[in-house]
């Protein structure tokens, strides 16, 4: 009699993988809310996390001080890097199984040149374009739906031409930025300069209320998907013999990878590689099977994120856009990955 | 009957590949394409699985048109096991049977035992238990073909479609495959197979269906429509049809 031992222990550890890293997000958030400007301890953080009054009379100016900076300031940025780390790992790893690729970013469609468009408007003409993220979140929804036209070819949704129209539609609008730049005052330029590197500077927890009921129950929905991007990621045909429709099912992940990056963008600017390594990275620890690695995308997006901006905030007395560092870290992982392990 | 094919036409562009194949199969039949490269008969068989759409005549299945069924009924009840291809990610050969099961499985996160059993089972009938950990993408050409025929197997369908499943195995898996799917005939499922081989065809088939020249030339039991002069019409003078030891053989032509 057959028992079934090997996968069921795989799984287990792949399980087990995952709660770990759970912890370790735990771990250096509350270290990334004690590191800033203004040092505060371990205790104090938990102490001010939990609302936890202390015994000295003496500290409660200081408390008061820990409070805000712990859930005005570092908490909200916490949360939303911890959002978009989640958002643009997801959308990468939906677009490199949807494509069969491992090279695609989120980024793929022209959804970052939309956006920056967009955003680029809103700074230079900001009369007639009210606000940065809605205008950049329209325009990035726009070159998606633009790219999509072209890149559908009677009924079929052609891989190649896809992306080519991307890179066209891409490069279209990123002229158009350019454009922008050239007709813009020193001031709106060096606003767009910073928009188009990203950062998490405008955290607040409005950006959050915002963004979390759509990009949580999105992801959500994506791994609920898991096992069909599985099938989908071996080939279209196949996917069909095996009974996923893989049109359908392309369409709709490809939505929500839409939806998720271009949120993000519109809301923290092109942050660029996370989508690109982080999938990739959590295919080479826990195997390609999506139903671990889109959880495991999300906490390792999440966790680079939160390294990545920690490291932004402090490593100079300004702050550094986290687009820099990301690509900095980002490169020589590529190059790695090239040298190594391509497919 | 199990499938039914009638006056099927197809072409790309404006070149037709195949036209007016009509032809029916039966429970428990094995039944063979042959023709030569080119002739139209991978393309029959996407035509068959929907993954083209054929520009005349229709295709139904246990009498019904098979374009009202959906792509997961037709999971379940046909499988299809493709030429040998690489993938793009490292799946490893037990979640590639496993995807087999796709159609069967309703919690994908809580896949029960009897789906992980049924993978077993069909990577033990192909004796390839010993490849199960490995990547799909580090095996050798014969070795994933026997991975699609396993998971096609774990997919537990009436009709099995192969598409020149021998074509790079060796002797013994060749063997392997052919007495597998006698085994399938014998539990009274289908099996539609495209191959290069003839006297494979003359050995274990009990039908062949023979395209040539854009149409289907030849039905029948293959002792009785691969005749000399049909052989000939399809791969040329250089091939003769002799009896060995009371079986038919396909050789080259001396001289």
């Amino acid at each position: 009699m057959l028992k079934v031992i090997a996968p069921k222990k795989n799984n287990k550890r792949k399980k087990l993988l995952l709660f770990l890293l759970v912890l370790m997000v735990v771990l250096t958030s509350l270290i990334s809310l004690s590191i800033g400007p203004y040092d505060l301890s371990v205790r104090e953080v938990f102490q001010a996390i939990f609302q936890i009054k202390s015994q000295q009379f003496s500290d409660f100016e200081r408390e008061k001080l820990a409070r805000l900076i712990v859930w005005e300031i570092r908490m909200p940025r916490i949360i939303l890097a911890a959002l978009v780390g989640t958002a643009l790992s997801i959308s990468g790893n939906i677009f490199q199984s949807c494509f069969r690729n491992p090279l695609v970013e989120p980024y793929i469609l022209g959804v970052s040149s939309g956006a920056a468009f967009g955003a680029s408007m809103a700074i230079v003409f900001p009369a007639i374009f009210y606000s940065i993220p809605i205008s950049a979140f329209l325009f990035a929804g726009l070159t998606v739906l633009l790219t999509l036209s072209l890149g559908v070819i009677r009924g079929q949704i052609q891989t190649l031409s896809l992306i080519l129209a991307g890179v066209v539609i891409g490069s279209f609008f990123s002229s158009l930025v350019s454009i922008l730049k050239y007709i813009s005052n020193d001031s709106a330029l060096r606003e767009i300069v910073f928009w188009l590197l990203g950062g998490f500077y405008h955290s607040g927890w409005n950006e959050i209320y915002l963004l979390a009921p759509i990009i949580i129950p999105v992801s959500g929905f994506v791994w609920f998907l898991a096992w069909k991007l599985n099938i989908i990621s071996i080939g279209d045909e196949e996917a069909k013999s095996l009974g996923v429709d893989p049109k359908k099912n392309k369409v709709i992940l490809i939505l929500c990878a839409t939806v998720l990056t271009s949120l993000s963008v519109a809301y923290v600017g092109i942050i660029a590689w996370v989508g690109l390594m982080v999938p990739h990275a959590a295919r080479m620890i826990i195997g390609p099977d999506n139903r671990f690695v889109i959880p495991l995308s999300a906490l390792i997006g999440t966790l680079f994120l939160l390294f990545c901006d920690t490291l932004a905030r402090n490593i100079v007395t300004g702050e550094i856009p986290i687009g820099i560092l990301t690509s900095i870290l980002g490169a020589p992982y590529l190059i790695y990955l090239l040298r190594t392990k391509i497919v | 009957m199990l499938l039914k094919v009638d006056q099927l036409g197809f072409q790309y562009d404006s070149q037709p590949v195949f036209q007016d194949v009509s032809f029916t199969l039966n429970e428990g039949e094995l039944c063979a394409i042959l023709g030569i490269n080119g002739s139209g008969k991978s393309t029959l068989f996407k035509c068959i699985m929907g993954f083209l759409h054929a520009k005349s005549g229709s295709i139904s299945f246990e009498g019904k048109e098979k374009n009202l069924y959906k792509i997961s009924e037709i999971a379940k009840k046909i499988a299809y096991v493709p030429q040998d291809h690489p993938i793009t990610f490292p799946y490893l050969v037990r979640e590639m049977v496993l995807m087999g099961r796709t159609v069967h499985i309703s919690n994908y996160f809580k896949i029960s035992d009897d789906h992980y059993l049924k993978a077993e089972e069909a990577l033990q009938a192909l004796s390839l238990e010993g490849l199960a950990d490995k990547p799909f993408n580090q095996l050798s050409g014969g070795q994933r073909q026997m991975v699609l025929i396993a998971r096609a197997l774990a997919q537990q369908t009436t009709l099995m479609l192969l598409d020149e499943p021998t074509s790079s195995l060796d002797f013994k898996n060749q063997l392997l495959i052919w007495h597998i799917l006698l085994q399938l005939k014998k539990e009274g499922k289908s099996v539609l197979v495209c191959t290069h081989d003839p006297n494979h065809v003359l050995w274990f088939c009990d039908r062949v269906l023979i395209l040539d020249n854009k149409r289907l030339i030849a039905d029948g039991p293959p002792k009785e429509v691969m005749t000399e002069q049909v052989l000939q019409q399809i791969y040329g003078p250089m091939c003769t049809l002799e009896t060995i030891a009371e079986k038919k053989m396909v050789l080259p032509r001396k001289n």
